[in-house]
């Protein structure tokens, strides 16, 4: 067998047409049977490239006599001859012993995928993995552990040496003091970010490695096409509970520019992140019946705005294929590698985000611009039935949605907020905007018109929900 | 009655029942970019599929690839059973 790859003979003489009428230099890099290749398959790149050369058309022609000899696509043709070349060598090279199991941990594949034990297995790992895991033990005693020290050791430090450095308080709240660079964004990027997002990534690294998560998709798959999305998105919307503005990026990988756009907008609407999910779990456990009146609301929101988006939103029904890896178990030293990588890349993306949400709330507090913001809020708040003083920790929250959340414990430890209105309050807050990194984010990913588009929509829909909520609360007589 | 000792049965992938082993004979979808990823997966025309399960997604496996796919993929992948339950 020689190496060269022979297709058939309609296809070979085309492409020897094709390459005696390119002649630029132009496209040196690739080979010029490549480029033949690529243009008997129709490749948009390469055919907006060479659109203006006079021998388009000539082109154009030798690629519709080809196709009139095959009944299918030249794709199609080109893909099947390679195929075969492929076989031919794996069965040249390869041995199959005799009775050869044809898959190893075969039951694990058939538990994990029948729909009666693959449903409480993905409930299960979904609450011990992304819950206990990265809500729990991440996001609640690593944070605790590491924002103590901060605020006892580090903060105090900060705070004296800018204090000895510079007599000026303005320059001094720059970088030290309640919202200074370090010891708000240093300290929000290590202490709070670090151990949810380094405890996510272990645990997305683990369940990717061993195969899993495409098992996940197909059996959500069903279920999601009624929400307009796919199987597919379940991996942002989960990643969504650990960091959105992570999730945002990795929508990248969505089929459809429609599926896209429908999980970038469940994503700033309805899933909280782990910063803010902690905070809104602590509030509201101490009384049941608000964390289920919460908790039911935004189910009931995610499953209606996914419902609508998915009939509004243009374009074709989105479709689900995905290869199923056989489940392995994972090799530490491969998981810890992805972890670390990620966490590299994720630091180098979102510190610069928090440094500048530092200098923005320092800017915005010296020339007053967040007392008028303030001001302007807080007629917001009392239609809401909520008090005026809540009104700075709807603002805060946009550039720190957890600290929103946080704000929300300083309310109603003094008392201020109590039973119905905290239920509002949470709810409005983890419908409202995302915060500034995945504003950021959306702008870069979905583009500027769309991004503009679905933060009009979430700060309208975030109001109007929670001033209905906070009538219907009202008139079923609901006590907290 | 004279009844064929042998008969061949064509369908799509949907239409058929778990378990079963069959060729593929064609792949047609009025989104090309579907046939190409299929094609790129190694669904090829001619290959052995045996279709492992119906729900919630569809399942099926050609070659040593396993691969989940919606209804509507699978009502594009058209079989000859070689099987018969």
């Amino acid at each position: 067998m020689s190496n060269q790859l022979l297709y058939y003979s309609p296809i070979e003489t085309a492409i020897n047409r094709i390459e005696s009428l390119l002649e630029d230099p132009l496209e040196s890099k690739i080979s010029r049977r490549s480029i033949a290749l690529l243009l008997l398959q129709k490749d948009p790149v390469l055919r907006s490239q060479l659109q203006e050369k006079t021998y388009f058309s000539e082109i154009e022609r030798i690629v519709a006599d080809t196709e009139a000899y095959f009944s299918e696509s030249l794709s199609s043709v080109i893909a099947e001859s390679r195929h075969k070349r492929a076989m031919a060598i794996e069965q040249d090279i390869t041995i199959q012993p005799q009775q050869q199991r044809a898959f190893k941990n075969e039951w694990l594949h058939k538990l994990t995928v029948h729909p009666v034990t693959g449903v409480p297995i993905l409930a299960l790992v979904l609450y011990y993995g992304v819950y206990q895991f990265v809500g729990v033990f991440g996001g609640g005693t690593l944070v605790d552990g590491i924002e103590g020290f901060f605020e006892s050791h580090i903060n105090p430090f900060v705070n004296t040496i800018v204090a000895a450095i510079f007599p000026w308080q303005v320059i001094q709240d720059l970088f030290a003091n309640d919202y200074g660079i370090i010891t708000l964004g240093i300290r929000y990027a290590v202490a709070i970010v670090l151990p949810v997002v380094a405890t996510f990534f272990l645990m997305f690294s683990l369940l990717e490695d061993s195969g899993y998560l495409p098992r996940l998709s197909l059996l959500i798959d069903r279920f999601f096409k009624t929400i307009g999305l796919s199987g597919r998105s379940i991996i942002p919307l989960i990643l969504g509970l650990g960091c959105g503005t992570m999730a945002t990026l990795v929508t990248r990988t969505l089929e459809s520019k429609r599926e896209r756009i429908i999980a970038t907008l469940l994503l700033a609407l309805t899933i909280p992140c782990s910063a803010q999910l902690g905070v809104i779990l602590g509030l509201l456990s101490q009384e049941p019946t608000a964390l289920l009146v919460w908790a039911t609301v935004m189910v009931a929101i995610f499953l209606g705005i996914g419902f609508l988006a998915g009939k509004i939103v243009p374009g074709n029904a989105s479709c689900f294929y995905m290869e199923i890896p056989p489940l392995r178990l994972p090799r530490p030293q491969a998981i810890l590698t992805k972890t670390y990588v990620r966490l590299k890349w994720y630091f180098g993306e979102i510190l610069p985000l928090f440094i500048f949400a530092s200098i923005l709330i320092w800017a915005g507090k010296l020339t007053g611009l967040f007392d008028v913001l303030v001001r302007g809020l807080e007629p917001v708040m009392l239609w809401l039935g909520l008090p005026k003083e809540a009104a700075p920790t709807f603002l805060y929250g946009f550039f720190r949605r957890d600290y929103g959340a946080a704000g929300m414990f300083d309310l109603h430890s003094s008392g201020i907020l109590a039973g119905q209105q905290l239920v509002v309050a949470a709810v409005t807050l983890t419908l409202f905007i995302p915060c500034v990194a995945q504003l950021q984010f959306m702008f870069k990913e979905r583009g500027v018109k769309k991004t503009i588009a679905i933060a009009i929509f979430v700060v309208f829909f975030a109001f109007s929900l929670g001033y209905l909520l906070n009538q219907l609360l009202t008139i079923m007589e609901l006590s907290f | 009655m004279l009844t064929q000792g042998f008969s061949v049965h064509y369908s799509p992938l949907d239409y058929l029942g778990t378990k079963t082993q069959g060729v593929i004979t064609a792949i047609k979808n009025k989104d090309e970019k579907i046939v190409k990823k299929l094609l790129a997966m190694g669904v090829h025309k001619g290959m052995q599929i045996t279709l492992e399960q119906k729900f919630p997604s569809f399942i099926i496996r050609v070659g040593r690839t396993r691969i989940a796919i919606d209804k509507n993929i699978a009502s594009s992948i058209s079989v000859r059973v070689t099987t018969r339950n």
